[in-house]
């Protein structure tokens, strides 16, 4: 009973974090670019002023639009809070350890990029529906990639689920190894290409014909358009739960034990802050890519996944 | 009728045989995806077509065949029946299709009066495989399938493969049972991966909406033999647990698309009748005229996609455990190969969901693209009571996967006994229940702080003006249109794939072949239809020479 | 015993990863940065196993490696890319999919015929070894697969970086034999260099299909 009242709180409080917190955390990334680039940046509370005005703006549907349109938005959002509600953060053990299956994390993401898609080609104007063609472009070379990361892991997890992985990563019986850098580098590979990042996309290019992720969002307004923004926000947290999750594992907390808990949360956030310098400092120093050399960028991904499970086998009798 | 043993006996068929008829867990399992199909077909318009209830009766037939000529009465029955449906349809597939069902019951035939044996298998695999449009013998199917009514479509995409694949099972793994290799699952497996990658690739590329559809069942075939071949593979080598969960896959996935496949057809032959076409370049904005048939072909879409709370993510996700299972098992070369399977496969879901969402997306949204798309009438009342019962019977496959696998715990009992089945860990309901918790957040915020009511306005479209009067949608020209969707995946991968000319390779490296060695044969035939009466006795008496010589040597020898 | 181990497979496996991406790369710059990479954590490695296996001899290859790879040759390459004005994308003989599958598949070769051969030994040199004869495998088929006579000479600095890989992770092997393949590899820099000079000069262009044709024709 106890237990599982811990483990509530813990779900409840990860729950609630990782929602109030992935404004403040695309707001950081935010400022750290812009000081990297030796300007003073908007405040790193901006996103939630942003989101407020957008919620109290009117919402305006185009006359060429179909009764979905307010859907599309809701769709992608919804996919997404689940992915980040099953993805571990500061701690492992928690009531939606069971769902939360790599696969269906993966099922997940794809179900947002098609509801996103889906938005962009809804009003039928020729902005949403070439950055939909190229999102499912990507989307092609990115979900392969994932899939096949999800091979090495397992092999070296005896476990598919990411509570699994994370608990068997963390006991360190792993060390490092070979696979797991080449898995990192598809895995990074693939979380810029879905998040919208340089060097595949630009998230503050202005140009419409430039665009990929924001392409879809053009003609949406008001609340929906919040919804859409929130739900860029929630992927790029899930993005940065999932890689500290399996590539950083250590010092997460346990549920059953309470006293782990402050621990776990410091190092939690600590990790993200790590990532977000990370993520802004390889912003600021590449360029963007044009779109035909993205599936190469991920092909290569891909083809690292592949590398990972095979230089596995070749050190499968290292422990013994 | 007799009922001898477990089957029943009827009086008529073989002379001093008769017809054997048996019912066991897979042939009722097959029964059960077919029966929905069948019923949604003839509620659709097909009740008064005589060749349609030919078709079912051999389908039928062939399920419950206790003997082999049973089974080869009713296989051919059933592709009789369904060459003389496509060429009420289309005259130009129909001979296309009548030569692969022959070559498919020229396949079978013997294999079913063969000793168990490897090459059996190979003559069922290639039979069965021709008949289920698996790679590379498929390139028929998206010629053929579209091309009758949508009744027949529908139930020709949801059904006839399914017989064929369930010839297939019940010879791989229950007749031909004794003399199983490792290798005969290995060959499945590489022939679904190649059917997943073309199937899916084309699906993406084809304008025409049901050429797309019958692409994308090459891919599901793809995917339920890979299954099949993997649980081939695990029997052979004795993995209880990896064989249980491969059988759960295919077995599943064939069920899901026995629901979702004919529902997406009938759909389309609605479509069709509404609009008078079915190239995607001329639709769009149906879901405005049509919101009952859009919100079924959403459904049916998000099966195809195999999208989470879908009906077509449980199998995959099956899958995609039973193939991680399957590279733990091998050597190093397996491991390669089960890692480059498994990045087919995840390309291979990528593509349906462009596919599906091209569908939708470019059909059912934005603007028409013409006149009659604008125009379109929704649903008339038979496919729409058609497309419905097949939707609500694909909603607990969506939404229960982990019930309707215990069902098929008997199937799976019968074809590999010794197999395990470990419970499911996707978990559907799990995931809406979260999803409502947080619809539930969102809408609390959105009343707490946000302003209700849409305000309905001109397009924005990146600040372009506003079209003139006389086009009431815009120039259609501004639009996406299905080849432009496309486009990028065709550039990328259809061109390495496929070729400049987007030609299947099964029909550059098939079929183009075939083609010149019949002229080749036709030009022979001449030769010896002109040959002179001395000529003629020269080869008669060569013959009969060599068949002395041969016969000398053999008992002399 | 397990932190020398785990270490110098991450080293060798990011040596791997540089060579890999060389092939996956267009611009020369980029080539060129990656080699650099490729070269300094080959130095790396080099301490590491110096100090791993208590042989100053490796201390020495390690600064060597440094000073004449990670530091000499990327500046010489840099400053023939700009003196030549190559700063575009150079043209591949195959299309980048096809060059980095059979990337692959040479990788999964190299895998497969070490892993038999070493099966007896530790498998420290198992791995270490499987690399090395990975990132000479690449080296090589990024001098195939590239059409420009200098991302040609990065395959074959590359390949060499791959040998020298091998011979650090190989308790015993003579200094001389690095000393000399160090040696050699510089005499061959400049010979090519003075030859890409002379190329240049002849027919102001250093895309080989020229010669390509020149030689076909001839045959």
């Amino acid at each position: 009973m106890l237990s599982f009242a811990l483990a509530f709180i813990a779900t409840v409080l990860h729950i609630a974090l990782c929602f109030m917190g992935a404004p403040l955390l695309m707001g950081l990334v935010n400022k750290l670019r812009a000081w990297l680039l030796g300007r003073r940046g908007p405040p790193v509370l901006q996103p939630y002023r942003h989101l407020a005005k957008l919620l109290r703006k009117s919402t305006l549907v185009p006359d060429t639009a179909t009764e979905l349109f307010a859907f599309w938005p809701l769709g992608a959002f919804l996919a997404l809070a689940v992915a980040t509600m099953l993805i571990p953060g500061f701690a492992t053990g928690m009531l939606t350890a069971p769902a939360g299956d790599y696969v269906t994390i993966v099922g997940l993401f794809a179900l947002a990029r098609a509801a996103a898609m889906l938005g962009g080609l809804e009003t039928g104007f020729s902005f949403g529906g070439a950055g939909a063609a190229r999102e499912a472009l990507f989307g092609i070379f990115a979900e392969g990639a994932l899939l096949v990361l999800l091979l090495a892991f397992a092999l070296l997890a005896q476990s598919t689920s990411l509570d699994g992985i994370a608990t068997a990563f963390r006991t360190a019986h792993i060390g490092i190894s070979v696979s797991l850098g080449f898995a990192l580098a598809a895995m990074l590979t693939v979380a810029l290409t879905e998040t919208g990042r340089i060097p595949t996309d630009n998230p503050s290019g202005h140009l419409e014909l430039a665009m990929v992720h924001e392409a879809m969002g053009l003609e949406y307004s008001g609340r929906l358009l919040a919804l859409l923004e929130f739900a860029g926000m929630l992927r790029l947290l899930a993005w940065m739960n999932l890689i500290g999750t399996i590539f950083l594992p250590f010092g997460m907390a346990r549920v059953a034990e309470i006293f782990s808990w402050p621990g776990g949360l410091a190092l939690w956030v600590g990790k993200l802050l790590v990532m977000a310098v990370a993520l802004s400092v390889f912003e600021v120093s590449r360029a963007k890519m044009r779109v035909f050399r993205v599936p190469e960028f991920l092909g290569a991904a891909l083809l690292l996944g592949m590398l990972a499970s095979v230089f596995l086998f070749v050190a499968a009798r290292i422990g013994a | 009728m007799r009922v001898v043993g477990n089957s029943i006996g009827l009086m008529f068929g073989l002379p001093g045989q008769g017809m054997h008829l048996h019912l066991d867990a897979l042939s009722l399992l097959f029964g059960c995806i077919l029966l929905p199909q069948v019923v949604a077909a003839s509620v659709a318009g097909m009740r008064a077509s005589v060749a349609f209830w030919a078709f079912v009766l051999g389908m039928a037939l062939a399920l419950l065949a206790a003997d082999g000529f049973t089974l080869i009465f009713g296989f051919e029955l059933m592709s009789a029946a369904s060459w003389l449906l496509v060429m009420q349809g289309d005259r130009k597939p129909a001979t296309l299709y009548a030569g692969v069902a022959i070559f498919s019951g020229a396949c079978l035939i013997p294999a079913l009066f063969l000793p168990a044996s490897s090459l059996a298998f190979v003559l069922v695999a290639l039979g069965a495989g021709a008949k289920a449009g698996l790679a590379p013998l498929h390139s028929w199917l998206p010629r053929a399938h579209p091309a009758p009514p949508a009744g027949v479509s529908a139930l020709m995409s949801g059904g006839m493969v399914k017989v064929a694949l369930y010839v297939l099972i019940r010879y791989a793994f229950i007749n031909l049972a004794p003399a199983q290799q490792p290798w005969w699952g290995e060959a499945l497996v590489a022939a679904g991966a190649l059917s997943v990658l073309i199937g899916a690739l084309r699906a993406v590329l084809e304008v025409e909406l049901k050429t797309a559809l019958a692409c994308s069942t090459v891919e599901h075939v793809g995917l339920i033999t890979v299954g099949l071949g993997l649980a081939l593979y695990a029997k052979a080598i004795g993995d209880a647990e990896l064989s249980g969960v491969a059988l759960q896959a295919a077995l599943l996935c064939a069920v899901a698309h026995g629901l979702f496949k004919p529902l997406l057809f009938i759909g389309a032959g609605e479509v069709k009748h509404a609009t008078g076409t079915t190239s995607l370049n001329w639709l769009g904005g149906l879901m405005r005229g049509m919101p009952r048939l859009g919100a079924l072909m959403l459904l049916g879409a998000a099966g195809m996609a195999a999208l989470p709370l879908g009906p077509g993510f449980a199998p995959e996700f099956l899958l995609f455990h039973a193939v991680i299972g399957a590279a733990a098992t091998g050597g190093i070369l397996a491991r390669i190969g089960f890692s480059a399977l498994l990045a087919v496969l995840g390309i291979g879901a990528a593509l349906a969901l462009a596919a599906a969402v091209r569908v939708i997306g470019l059909g059912f949204l934005g603007r028409p693209r013409s006149l009659h798309a604008a125009a379109a009438e929704d649903l008339r009342r038979g496919p729409f009571v058609a497309m419905a019962l097949l939707g609500a019977l694909a909603i607990p496959v969506a939404l229960v996967p982990g019930l309707l696998l215990d069902l098929l715990n008997p199937v799976i009992m019968l074809l590999a006994p010794e197999a395990q089945t470990p419970p499911l860990a996707y978990a559907p309901v799990t995931l809406l229940i979260l999803a409502g918790l947080a619809a539930l957040a969102a809408g609390f915020v959105q009343t707490r702080w946000g302003v209700r009511g849409l305000r309905e306005v001109p397009a924005w479209n990146g600040g372009f003006g506003r079209p003139p009067a006389w086009l009431p949608f815009g120039d259609p020209h501004t639009q996406a249109s299905a080849t432009g969707f496309a486009e990028p995946v065709m550039r990328v991968m259809g061109k390495g794939l496929l070729g400049a000319g987007m030609t299947d390779p099964a029909e550059r490296f098939l079929l183009t072949p075939l083609f010149r060695v019949q002229t080749r044969l036709i030009r022979l035939a001449e030769r010896v239809r002109r040959a002179t009466i001395r000529e003629r006795l020269a080869f008669v008496f060569a013959v009969l020479v060599a068949f002395l010589l041969a016969l000398g040597l053999g008992q002399g020898g | 015993m397990s932190l020398t181990f785990s270490l110098a497979h991450l080293l060798g496996g990011i040596i791997l990863l540089c060579a890999f991406l060389q092939l996956s790369q267009r611009r020369l710059a980029a080539m060129i940065t990656l080699y650099q990479a490729e070269a300094l954590v080959l130095s790396a490695a080099a301490f590491w196993q110096g100090f791993a296996q208590h042989e100053i001899n490796l201390y020495l290859t390690g600064i060597i490696t440094f000073a004449l790879k990670a530091v000499l040759l990327p500046w010489g390459l840099r400053e023939i890319v700009l003196r030549f004005n190559m700063v575009r994308a150079v043209e591949t003989a195959l299309p980048m999919a096809v060059s980095m599958i059979l990337g692959l598949a040479l990788i999964g070769i190299a895998v497969l015929v070490v892993l038999p051969t070493t099966m007896s030994s530790i498998s420290l040199t198992r791995e270490d070894l499987a690399i090395a004869l990975s990132v000479v495998l690449l080296g090589l088929l990024l001098m195939i697969v590239r059409r420009n006579a200098l991302a040609q000479i990065i395959g074959f600095l590359s390949m060499e970086n791959g040998l020298v890989l091998a011979a650090i992770g190989m308790p015993g092997m003579p200094f001389v034999a690095e000393f000399s393949v160090a040696l050699l590899v510089l005499l061959a820099f400049l010979v090519v260099g003075v030859f890409l000079l002379r190329i240049r000069e002849h027919f102001d262009t250093l895309d080989l299909s020229g010669l390509e044709k020149i030689e076909r024709r001839g045959r």
